[in-house]
């Protein structure tokens, strides 16, 4: 029974081509045991071919502060990157100044409320991501995986990057 | 979620909790859909697995469900048990606040009901190898190991494969046919660090790719989520460390 699976466990390592998996097929009659070849796209399709439904995720998988903090990063990075890029790519098309766009934003009507608020939703992100692009660094480093640490780590990044949004909003 | 059928509630209970669970089989040509019963407490087990065991036989025995050992340490029970993934005969009703939404293990083929197809996770977990490899002669008896060396081993050996943290990571979600998620790669950890192992250089090979080990993007869902309290982020945060020290 321990060989059964032996053998097929190196069968299915087989789709890995490494020299030890390759070393050992040979010394071993794997084809007159019949184990079948496997194949990930070949799962797939049997299972589509059988009509089975994929189970519910997003829908039903509980919002917990590791996926929501890790999500919220990618939004950030993205949302940095494109902005960055409209930002650039607005003063190199757009006619006027940006002392000019201030001006207008400012006369809008919305007065220091909206000031406040646009300097919050922008500079949020970037704390954000750069209090929690540090987490990850030091994750890197191997370090800081407890989940005690870890949630702790993540509210901190929370706190931090609303407090320095905000200190950067009213300044 | 398709509203399914609602099982008679049992009579003359008082203590009462409502339950919300999956239901699918491929011979009612149906979708899925979410079932309610009503489960009396006085009667039942403190666990979610004995009120699972106490619907197939009072209620509804259709009700299909993998399980085994009802104490933690055969993984069979695995689930989704109001939103996390955990062992159904480990984890007490009295955790869960309100209606008890039972689905099975996420973003995976439902073969029935509660019951996901787990082959692929199986295969993963035979890809990295998961015996020991020597090149020296085999010792008279055992191969000998350090009390320090087999502490390295600890909080790896005792996972019991249930797939729960690797079906708890969207990135498995998305790229579980490439990606070998956190059960294959918190095992791949436990054989490359073991002190008897000689194919460590071998192994680090097979990891050295874009997807097996690196779609890994420290979400931590899997760390979480884990029944046995294992940690499965560090193991492949320690095999990240490895490589990149190995290429210095």
């Amino acid at each position: 029974m321990a060989l059964c699976l032996r053998l097929a466990s190196r069968s299915v390592a087989a789709n890995c081509s490494s020299r030890i998996l390759q070393k050992s097929l040979l010394t071993t009659s794997s084809r007159s045991w019949a184990i079948q070849q496997y194949s990930a796209e070949e799962w797939e399709r049997k299972n589509e071919k059988m009509g089975r439904p994929l189970s519910p995720h997003l829908t039903i998988y509980k919002f917990q502060l590791t996926s929501m903090l890790s999500i919220t990063h990618r939004a950030t990075g993205m949302g940095l990157h494109f902005g960055l890029l409209g930002f650039a790519g607005a003063m190199v098309l757009l006619p006027n100044s940006y002392p000019y766009y201030l001006t207008l934003l400012a006369g809008s009507g919305g007065g220091k409320a909206l000031l406040v608020a646009s300097k919050f939703i922008i500079s949020w992100p970037f704390f954000f991501h750069t209090f929690n692009g540090i987490r990850h660094l030091v994750w890197d480093m191997g370090k800081g995986f407890s989940i005690k640490t870890l949630y702790k780590s993540g509210y901190a990044v929370v706190g931090l990057s609303i407090l320095a949004a905000l200190v950067a909003a009213v300044v | 979620m398709v509203t399914g059928k609602t099982w008679p509630k049992p009579e003359g209970a008082t203590n009462v909790r409502k339950f919300q669970i999956y239901r699918w089989n491929e011979e009612d040509g149906k979708n899925p859909q979410v079932d309610t019963y009503f489960v009396d407490l006085d009667t039942c087990g403190p666990m979610v697995l004995d009120a699972l065991i106490k619907i197939k036989t009072d209620i509804d025995p259709t009700l299909a469900f993998r399980r085994s050992c009802r104490e933690g340490i055969c993984g069979s029970c695995a689930m989704n048990i109001d939103g996390i993934n955990t062992l159904a005969c480990i984890y007490g009703m009295d955790e869960i606040k309100g209606d008890v939404k039972i689905y099975p293990l996420p973003h995976m083929p439902v073969v029935r009901d509660l019951i996901p197809d787990l082959t692929h996770f199986y295969a993963q977990h035979a890809s990295i190898m998961p015996w020991l490899e020597t090149k020296t002669n085999r010792p008279a008896k055992e191969w000998k190991q350090s009390i320090a060396d087999r502490k390295k081993l600890d909080g790896l050996y005792e996972c019991v494969m249930c797939a729960s943290c690797s079906t708890s990571c969207p990135s498995y979600w998305w790229n579980g046919d490439k990606y070998l998620g956190p059960a294959a790669l918190l095992h791949a950890y436990r054989w490359i660090i073991d002190s008897r192992d000689e194919a460590t250089g071998e192994r680090l090979d097979e990891l050295d790719d874009p997807f097996k080990l690196y779609r890994c993007h420290t979400i931590m869902n899997c760390a979480k989520t884990c029944p046995k309290g294992l940690n499965p982020a560090k193991a492949i945060a320690e095999i990240k460390q490895l490589l990149v020290e190995r290429a210095a």
